[in-house]
């Protein structure tokens, strides 16, 4: 986005020079004291345009494959996509292991490479940095090709999951387990401030092969000055409730008897789903699962809950973004 | 004693047809293993308020499941919340059950539960016969004994393919389970968009893939696993490699008894 300076952008400046943490460095996620301004940002996602998915698939395809995709054969092959309630499903005729797919309401592209999908695992395995490494080498790349702009990424701070397979004797144990893949992900980050459902993932085979690609499509309204992301259509918000006391609520919000296991607590902007557009702010995000006792001394483990907690409201109501929607009709059994 | 008998008559059954099934089942191509199996059995609570077995409400994943299953040409059922019961997915010849597996979960190529759990445990939202709760490993015989028929599980619940826990699963007969090591967040058609992408990739890949994260998060929340189960080593990894539900790919009843068992996940955590 163009930057040009305005007075609410200034005051944006001077509250950062006189407190707010210095964002020169995003190698930390941060989470503001109590008093300190946090920037709330106007965000949209949507469909792109053919042309502009042309282009970001074009340049992952490239970095996935390690060599030149003509243009015209991601149009032509777009021009061709299937089209379904998942998805645009896009074939490349020059790449026949590799899956593209467009999810409009999300605005995500995700690549998945058969051909790099193994179960073998090679006699020297690449290890967890040298994956780390790669990646990030193709995090540049695509800053290159101006895809992303690699400072909005943490690059410091992956975080990382991993592709496991393992089997063995019903009647014997476990003969082998092995790490395939690692899953490295690294979250669009706003001043220092991770954003749940932007980022960009990597699977990599343990043979340095990569195996997929996920790249999220949230637009922020930021403008950017001394290396600090500002809001161009939000405003700054004092933080007036601190992390023991969200914690507090949420102990307290507890039925009894019952008890929390906490995935992942932190401070993060979380686009609510389902919207084009909206006026986000950071929360302090608590994913958990909930133990409920069951019968006959059993445990019961609820699905995962994600409940974002004002930082700058003490009175507003938590926001369940694993809510149930609508409910279905019954019909009656037999 | 009668279930007894009738597991024994069974197992001769079956050890007489193994090599010839064992056989087909490692030699036929995919195109040949196609049988005429695109039924399903789906349960799915989603009300756990207040009807003798507590727990968080949840969103329902599996309507839109059922909608691609029949606009595919599947044939099948779908009960929720007071129309769900755990004695679904009991084994019919087990005592002091009253197991319907033979009517619902077993009677059926896929077999889908979507509420909550834990370790080869599902939770369902209502009691019915004072019970909410299906032990898989002690109350549940899916692709064996009476019913005999699926499959496929899927298991849309928190922490039930644990994979410090996986033995949970060894008395069912099915030929691949799908499930989480960890607690879930699941978006509506997420359960949708595995079985549509089984078109052509295998299930194993699809599950895992379609599963890690909700559709537009980066949080890395879920562990999906993909729990498959063969008659060796090499048949086990060919049914990973082989099984494509939405294109029909290996949809007869598994072999028994299984001997093996392999298995492929992301890995985000665990419960």
């Amino acid at each position: 986005m163009k930057s040009h300076t305005t007075p609410l952008k200034m005051i944006a400046v001077m509250l950062l020079a006189l407190g707010w943490a210095p964002a020169t460095t995003m190698a930390e996620p941060r989470e503001p004291g109590l008093g300190e301004p946090v920037a709330v940002f106007a965000m949209q996602r949507g469909a792109r345009s053919l042309e502009e998915v042309s282009k970001r698939a074009q340049a992952l395809a490239e970095v996935m494959l390690g060599r030149e995709v003509s243009s015209e054969a991601i149009q032509a092959a777009l021009s061709k996509a299937e089209r379904t309630r998942a998805g645009w499903h896009i074939t490349l005729p020059e790449a026949a292991g590799l899956r593209l797919r467009y999810l409009p309401q999300v605005d995500e592209l995700r690549f998945l490479n058969l051909d790099g999908v193994s179960q073998q695992v090679p006699a020297s395995a690449m290890e967890e940095k040298e994956a780390v490494a790669l990646v990030q080498r193709h995090v540049k790349e695509l800053d290159r090709r101006g895809l992303i702009a690699a400072r909005h990424y943490d690059l410091a701070a992956p975080e990382i999951g991993y592709g496991r397979i393992g089997g063995g004797a019903i009647k014997g144990g476990r003969e082998y387990e092995q790490i395939v893949e690692y899953r490295i992900t690294f979250l669009r980050a706003l001043n220092g401030i991770p954003v749940a459902n932007d980022g960009i993932r990597f699977g990599v085979h343990v043979s340095g092969q990569l195996t997929g690609m996920r790249l999220g499509g949230l637009t922020v309204a930021s403008v950017e000055e001394d290396g600090k992301e500002l809001p161009s259509a939000g405003t700054f918000r004092a933080r007036t409730v601190s992390t023991d006391e969200i914690m507090r609520q949420f102990g307290a919000s507890l039925p009894q008897d019952v008890k929390a296991d906490v995935a992942w607590a932190r401070v993060m902007y979380v686009m609510p789903e389902d919207v084009e557009h909206a006026v986000v702010e950071p929360l302090y995000v608590v994913s958990h699962a909930l133990r409920y006792p069951g019968e006959h001394g059993e445990t019961v483990v609820s699905r995962r809950k994600v409940l974002g907690y004002s930082m700058t409201d003490p009175a507003a109501a938590p926001i369940d973004f694993t809510a149930p929607a609508i409910r279905h009709d019954e019909k009656s059994k037999r | 004693m009668t279930s007894y008998r009738l597991h024994s008559v069974r197992a001769v059954v079956h050890a007489g047809a193994l090599f010839l099934v064992g056989l087909w089942a490692v030699c036929s191509t995919p195109a040949q293993s196609v049988a005429a199996g695109r039924t399903y059995y789906i349960d799915e609570s989603t009300d756990f308020s207040g009807n003798g077995c507590e727990n968080s409400d949840l969103n329902d994943v599996t309507s839109s499941l059922r909608e691609s299953l029949d606009d595919d040409g599947w044939t099948g059922q779908r009960w929720t919340n007071v129309n769900a019961w755990p004695q679904d997915f009991y084994e019919q010849t087990f005592a002091g059950l009253a197991g319907l597996d033979h009517l619902y979960a077993d009677s059926k190529t896929l077999a889908v539960y979507a509420g909550h759990g834990n370790r080869g445990l599902l939770q369902f939202g209502y009691r019915r016969d004072g019970r909410c709760l299906v032990q898989l490993n002690t109350q549940a015989r899916l692709g064996t004994l009476a019913g005999d028929t699926a499959a496929y599980a899927m298991y849309v619940t928190s922490c039930t393919i644990n994979l410090d826990s996986l033995s949970l699963h060894f008395n069912n007969a099915v030929r691949q389970s799908f499930g989480y090591h960890n607690s879930p967040s699941v978006k509506d058609d997420q359960p949708r968009d595995f079985y549509e992408a089984t078109d052509d990739l295998r299930n194993s890949r699809a599950w895992i893939e379609e599963m890690e994260d909700r559709p537009g998060w980066f949080t890395g929340d879920n562990s999906p696993i993909a729990l498959t189960f063969g008659l060796s080593s090499s048949h086990c990894s060919w049914v990973a490699d082989t099984a494509r539900l939405r294109a029909g790919v290996l949809l007869s009843n598994a072999p028994e008894p299984d001997a093996w068992y392999c298995y492929t996940m992301f890995d985000h955590g665990g419960c």
